[in-house]
C-alpha cells in the first residue's frame, strides 16, 4: 500500500463518508419509528381512556352495599353431626375417647342406620 | 493551493468538490503525524482518513474563529488520544504492551529509543500528551500549542515541564 497514493486515500475517505451516512440514517429511520410508535400508542391510550371516561359519565350512579349473611349459632348437637360426617373413623374413635360427652350423645343416637 | 476558507464557504453550500481539495492540502501533514505515533501505514491511513470523515461531518459547526488548522489539529489530537485509548485497551486483552518494548530491543537505537518515547508518552496524562504531542511531534510553539488546545500559554508550558520530569522516569523505567 502506497501511503501517499492519493486517489486511493480519497476512495477509501469517500467509502467511510458514505458508510457513515448509511449508518446515520438507518438511525435516525429507528429513531423516527419509535417516536412514532410511541406517539401513537399514546394517543390511542388517551382516546381509549377519554372514552371509558365519558362511558363512566354517562352511566347513572349507583351504590353497592353488600350485606353480610346472618348464620344463626349451631348448637353442639349440630356440629357434632358435621364432625361425625367430617372424619374418619379412626378419627372419631380418637375423639369419642377422649370427648365424654360426645360418647354420651352417640348412645343416644341410632348406629344401625 | 485555494484558501482554505473559501473552499469550506463552497463545501458549506454543497460543493462536494471542494471538500477533496481541502482533504488535498491538509493530507500530507496530518498523514504524518499520525504516520509517527502509530505503528504502521495502514493505521496512520485509517486515522487519518477519520480525521477528514469527522471534518465531513462537522464542518458545519467550524465558524472560522480561529484557523482551519488549528481546528483540524484538534480534531487530530482527539483521534489520536482515541487511538492510544483502543490500543491501551487492546493491550490489556493481548499483553502485546510488553511485546512491544521487548521487541524493540532488536532495532536500531535510533528506532528503539523512540519507540520507548511514544510508548512513554501514551502513559502520560491527557493534557501533558496533548501538549508533547504538538510540540515535540509538530514542533509547534507554546502559543500554537495553547490556541490548539485552549489553555493559556503558561498552562501548556507547565504542562510541557511535567510531562518531560515524567518522560524521564518513565523512559529510565525501562533501561
Amino acid at each position: 500500500m502506497d501511503i501517499n497514493d492519493t486517489n486511493y486515500f480519497l476512495k477509501g475517505l469517500h467509502l467511510k463518508i458514505k458508510k457513515k451516512k448509511k449508518m446515520r440514517f438507518g438511525r435516525t429511520s429507528v429513531l423516527l419509528v419509535l417516536l412514532a410508535t410511541t406517539i401513537s400508542v399514546q394517543s390511542t391510550k388517551m382516546i381509549y381512556e377519554t372514552k371509558l371516561d365519558e362511558l363512566w359519565m354517562s352511566i347513572p350512579s349507583f351504590s353497592m352495599t353488600y350485606e353480610w349473611e346472618n348464620i344463626e349459632e349451631i348448637g353442639e348437637m349440630e356440629s357434632l353431626e358435621y364432625l361425625i360426617d367430617a372424619m374418619e373413623l379412626d378419627e372419631l374413635v380418637e375423639f369419642i375417647d377422649e370427648e365424654y360427652d360426645a360418647a354420651t350423645w352417640l348412645k343416644s343416637i341410632k348406629l344401625e342406620g | 493551493m485555494v484558501d482554505d476558507l473559501k473552499l469550506i464557504e463552497r463545501f458549506k453550500q454543497g460543493d462536494e468538490s471542494a471538500f477533496n481539495e481541502l482533504v488535498l492540502n491538509h493530507k500530507d501533514w496530518v498523514l504524518n503525524f499520525v504516520l509517527q505515533l502509530s505503528y504502521n501505514k495502514e493505521d496512520a491511513q485509517d486515522l487519518a482518513q477519520e480525521v477528514f470523515v469527522k471534518v465531513y461531518f462537522n464542518i458545519r459547526k467550524f465558524r472560522g474563529d480561529a484557523k482551519f488548522n488549528t481546528w483540524l489539529y484538534k480534531i487530530v489530537v482527539n483521534q489520536m488520544n482515541s487511538y492510544f485509548k483502543k490500543q491501551k485497551l487492546l493491550s490489556w486483552f493481548q499483553h502485546d504492551y510488553e511485546d512491544q518494548i521487548d521487541h524493540a530491543s532488536d532495532e536500531p537505537n535510533s528506532s528503539k529509543d523512540r519507540n520507548r518515547l511514544i510508548q512513554s508518552v501514551k502513559l502520560l496524562a491527557k493534557m501533558q500528551r496533548n501538549v508533547v504531542l504538538l510540540r515535540v511531534f509538530q514542533d509547534m510553539t507554546f502559543k500554537e500549542v495553547s490556541e490548539v488546545l485552549s489553555i493559556s500559554e503558561n498552562s501548556a508550558k507547565v504542562s510541557f515541564y511535567k510531562a518531560k520530569q515524567n518522560l524521564k522516569g518513565l523512559i529510565n523505567g525501562y533501561k
